[in-house]
């Protein structure tokens, strides 16, 4: 059976911080348009995220990271930093 | 419509690098969220949590082929003999010295046995049979968890593991083995425990999942296979 190897071209690292800006653009269009009941959970999710992100690279022992595995729980340096910065960039506060 | 709508809506217009991002946002916070493996008790974290968990299940174009708690298949394949499951052991064992520290688990390229198991008519037939039509990704996997506290949180799989396979190697520990957990929307969390030499083939970029982690003196080594479903308009392309 042919491989398919296609995710890998478009998924490669640079692909992947190249689209954070306009993710987030997306993310703050998203924002804007919800309630403020869905914004405290958006929030939640948004923070939450950040915040596991901080306690998993406090658990590494290595700065070696890469898409290139099985989980998407691991991510270059440049995506793990936007993420970590994401609920400021969008304005969030934690409760 | 409802924020898992709302969120849901918001992927379809995205870009495959923004949306593998926002899934990796998603699988972040449900991996967050969770308290010792269970959902959060709190009503704000549990509505985020399932908020997050839903949305990622629905973002998938292929999300009408993925059953509630995303297995297709589990158990042990004929194909998987003793010799082929000691050559993998053997082969996993091999690499364990290059294997790279991702987080809170190790991980090695497969090698050549591996990757045979990758590309054989037995695996894709397998796949193909359980989940349509499918495409193997290239990728094969040992992972490691061979460290007290080794484990991985909640969270899902990147494209190359949509359909993620996973066969169990060996699995040492003296009470209370550790188990792959699943997350299923609207369901209790599923604790799965494999056997040496069981397969599981899941939606792993659907339905958010997480290995326990391991106890004093437990190790667990897979081997995982990616494949990735072919929607209807890609496989009429």
């Amino acid at each position: 059976m042919p491989k398919d190897d296609k995710y890998e071209a478009e998924l490669d690292d640079q692909a992947l911080e190249r689209s954070l800006p306009t993710l987030t653009e997306k993310l703050r269009s998203l924002q804007e348009d919800l309630s403020e009941e869905e914004q405290a959970v958006f929030s939640s999710i948004v923070s939450s995220a950040a915040l596991h992100l901080e306690a998993m690279q406090a658990i590494s022992t290595t700065a070696q990271v890469s898409y290139a595995k099985p989980i998407s729980a691991v991510a270059t340096v440049g995506v793990r930093q936007h993420l970590l910065d994401l609920p400021e960039t969008l304005g969030l506060t934690e409760d | 419509m409802d924020l898992v709508a709302k969120m849901t809506a918001l992927g379809v217009g995205m870009t495959q690098a923004e949306r593998a991002n926002y899934k990796f946002l998603l699988s972040l916070a449900a991996g967050g969220l969770v308290v010792d493996g269970q959902p959060p008790s709190r009503p704000g974290d549990r509505l985020a949590f399932t908020t997050a968990i839903k949305s990622i299940a629905q973002l998938q174009p292929h999300r009408h082929r993925v059953p509630p708690n995303g297995v297709v298949y589990l158990g042990r394949p004929a194909f998987v003999s003793e010799a082929l499951l000691n050559d993998l052991r053997r082969e996993s064992a091999e690499l364990r010295e290059k294997a790279e520290r991702f987080d809170d688990h190790f991980v090695s390229p497969g090698g050549p046995i591996a990757q045979e198991v990758a590309f054989s008519e037995q695996l894709n037939d397998l796949v193909s049979t359980v989940a349509d039509h499918v495409t193997p990704t290239a990728r094969a996997n040992y992972l490691y968890y061979d460290r007290d506290g080794l484990g991985i949180d909640p969270h899902i799989d990147n494209e190359a593991f949509s359909l993620n396979t996973i066969l169990m190697l060996d699995h040492i520990y003296t009470q209370d083995p550790s188990r792959l957990v699943l997350y299923p929307p609207d369901q209790q969390p599923e604790r799965i425990l494999l056997a040496p030499g069981d397969l599981i083939v899941f939606y792993a970029d659907s339905i958010t999942h997480a290995r326990e982690r391991m106890d004093k003196d437990e190790v667990v080594r897979i081997a995982a296979f990616g494949f990735h479903p072919i929607v209807e308009a890609e496989a009429t392309a």
